[in-house]
């Protein structure tokens, strides 16, 4: 800018370093933007709108019916059933995976030869695809061959084979035991991070203090945990509402409906059903999203708060 | 339960016997179901409904393997790069995306910031069961449906979102620092990332591939609906093996297997990095 020569006459207005700055900053994200509005802003729109008009494949007039929908799903009780099914579900599911996940990250965070290798067989059930684990479990529970009752009558646990996914009254537990299976590792891997930023110091005070194990889990563990455990539980939380192939392939919402929760029944009133009613569909998926939407304010409050944390 | 005059060494036995009967349980009801489903995919086909179950073989048999390897009609293989083509190009278009707008969110500040870095949280927490019907009519709009180029185009509905949010974690672990004294020396501010930040951040960036190229390959729900005969994926046509009623074990037993190898190799690759990524600023360290 201090050069000796004329400087040539700007006739375009000068555009300050923010404003550069501002304008290479939207167009890195830009493509970020346009594909996140593609493939997920457009079509949770998309899907808002077919709940509000008559949407059936094959009929090409689409009218306005207003809150028809979701008078007429959410009238019957089907909608409900499923609805208390999902609550279920994911009500007795991820406090047993926060509960699982927390003792074993407990354990895993004492120092002992073998840790490493428990740490790593520990995240097998979170890694395995769907297909896979649940398939195992459908195999183990199934009544062909008895593999888990033949185990637990030899074990003394259980007198006659069990029939845990081919009756209703069983298989919504097996259900949520496969779903554990799968996702406590995910609680454990988590609530183990969490865990290892507590620093040695607050313990040893602890116990100069007198206080033993439960009195230094609840003085100490817990409140350097908490924030790790919301954030995990509220995405746990999440996921698990939404579950879909653990529940699928184990047994396809069944016997007699007792494993089919929301996602399912959105799905079986789309693809399955005679009618293959889209609008009617998308109201088992959407009955779900007042509930995450309080689940995404607590997750985001909960992270905004950390980053202010980390900040300052 | 416990007298504060608990000693510490008793405290300590308790805790070694406590602790170790709970890695037992949790051990055991790890492996047993993993042991069981590759002891099934080595039985002899007349082993496997055998009642009661066999527990342990002493033969190994590969008549299973062979079957899914070689079936004509039920095409494992062509499922398996399906599977691969797809998970691999909705991996890679999502990184690169993800990287230069991890860049823009930890390295400049611009107006709106905040709130996009909520939408993309918000986009991946948004259910792949919300989303697969209006998907499906999308897709059936513009002819995409049962087409590889459609399942990819949804798989980076969860991709992209996943691997900005870990990146952009990520790279505010790198200082800043480095880049402004290679500024210094005289580089670009853009030169400054590609030779500072990008090289610093490639394990990051490489862990976050590794993690959604795990969930596109374990994907079921999207490939389920919305795939066909053209881009019908390993979890989809394995059910292939289920007629009606009748499960065929072994067959299922190694195709499963053979699927989760890869999955869980990259599970264990990434791990270290998984962590911080997810938890996004709940966890430090």
């Amino acid at each position: 800018m201090t050069t000796s020569t004329a400087a040539p006459i700007r006739n375009t207005p000068r555009i300050s370093r923010e404003h550069r700055n501002w304008i290479l900053a939207w167009a890195l994200v830009a493509p970020t933007l346009i594909l996140v509005f593609a493939v997920v802003a457009y079509p949770t729109g998309y899907a808002i709108w077919l709940s509000f008009h008559k949407f059936i494949i094959g009929q090409l007039d689409r009218p306005y019916v207003g809150m028809a929908n979701y008078i007429k799903v959410m009238g019957e009780p089907f909608f409900w059933e499923s609805f208390v099914r999902s609550v279920k579900y994911v009500g007795v599911a991820v406090p047993l995976k926060l509960f699982f996940g927390l003792v074993t990250a407990l354990v895993l965070n004492e120092r002992f030869r073998g840790r490493g290798w428990l740490r790593a067989l520990v995240l097998v059930p979170w890694a395995l695809p769907p297909l896979t684990s649940v398939m195992t479990w459908k195999f183990i529970f199934h009544d062909t061959t008895n593999v888990l009752s033949t185990l637990l009558i030899f074990l003394n646990i259980i007198e006659k084979p069990i029939s845990f996914i081919g009756l209703p009254q069983y298989a919504m537990n097996s259900a949520i035991l496969v779903n554990v299976w799968r996702g406590f590792p995910f609680f454990a891997i988590t609530l183990l991070a969490g865990l290892s930023p507590i620093p040695e110091e607050l313990y040893d005070a602890a116990k100069v203090d007198g206080a033993n194990v439960i009195q230094r889990f609840f003085a100490v563990t817990l409140p350097g945990l908490w924030p790790v455990a919301l954030v995990s539980t509220t995405l746990s939380t999440i996921w698990t509402l939404n579950e879909f192939p653990s529940i699928y392939l184990l047994t396809q919402g069944g016997p007699f409906k007792s494993t089919m929760t929301l996602a399912l029944s959105g799905y079986f009133t789309a693809f399955v059903h005679g009618s293959r009613h889209l609008s009617h569909a998308v109201i088992y998926s959407l009955g779900l999203v007042p509930l995450m939407i309080v689940l995404i304010a607590i997750l985001a409050r909960a992270m905004a708060r950390r980053e202010e944390q980390s900040l300052a | 339960m416990f007298s504060l005059s608990v000693s510490v060494k008793w405290e300590r036995r308790l805790k070694i016997i406590l602790g170790g009967l709970w890695m037992l349980f949790i051990g055991l009801s790890i492996i047993f179901p993993t042991y069981w489903i590759v002891l099934t995919s080595l039985k002899k086909p007349t082993e496997i409904l055998e009642r009661p179950p066999i527990y342990f073989i002493d033969y190994l048999s590969f008549h299973s393997y062979k079957n899914v390897w070689t079936n004509p009609v039920i095409d494992f293989p062509g499922w398996l790069l399906n599977s691969f083509v797809i998970s691999i190009s909705a991996t890679i278009v999502a990184t690169l995306v993800a990287s230069v707008a991890a860049l823009a969110f930890t390295r400049l500040r611009f107006p709106g910031q905040k709130r996009l870095g909520v939408l993309v949280f918000v986009a991946y927490l948004i259910p792949a069961s919300l989303l697969f019907i209006p998907m499906y009519l999308m897709l059936a709009q513009v002819n995409l449906l049962e087409s590889k180029v459609g399942l990819i185009t949804v798989y980076i509905s969860f991709t992209l979102p996943f691997i900005v949010w870990m990146l952009r974690g990520y790279f505010q672990t790198i200082p800043k620092d480095l880049e402004e004294c290679a500024m210094i020396d005289g580089c670009s501010r853009i030169g400054a990332w590609v030779r500072v930040v990008l090289p610093l951040a490639a394990p990051g960036i490489a862990a976050a591939s590794i993690f959604a190229f795990t969930n596109a390959w374990n994907e079921y729900l999207f490939a389920w609906t919305l795939g066909g005969a053209a881009s019908r994926t390993a979890p989809v046509g394995l059910t292939r093996w289920v007629f009606l009623d009748m499960f065929f074990w072994g067959e299922l037993s190694a195709g499963a297997v053979f699927l989760a190898i890869p999955a869980v190799l990259m599970y264990l690759l990434g791990q270290r990095f998984i962590v911080s990524g997810l938890t996004g600023g709940a966890v430090k360290g």
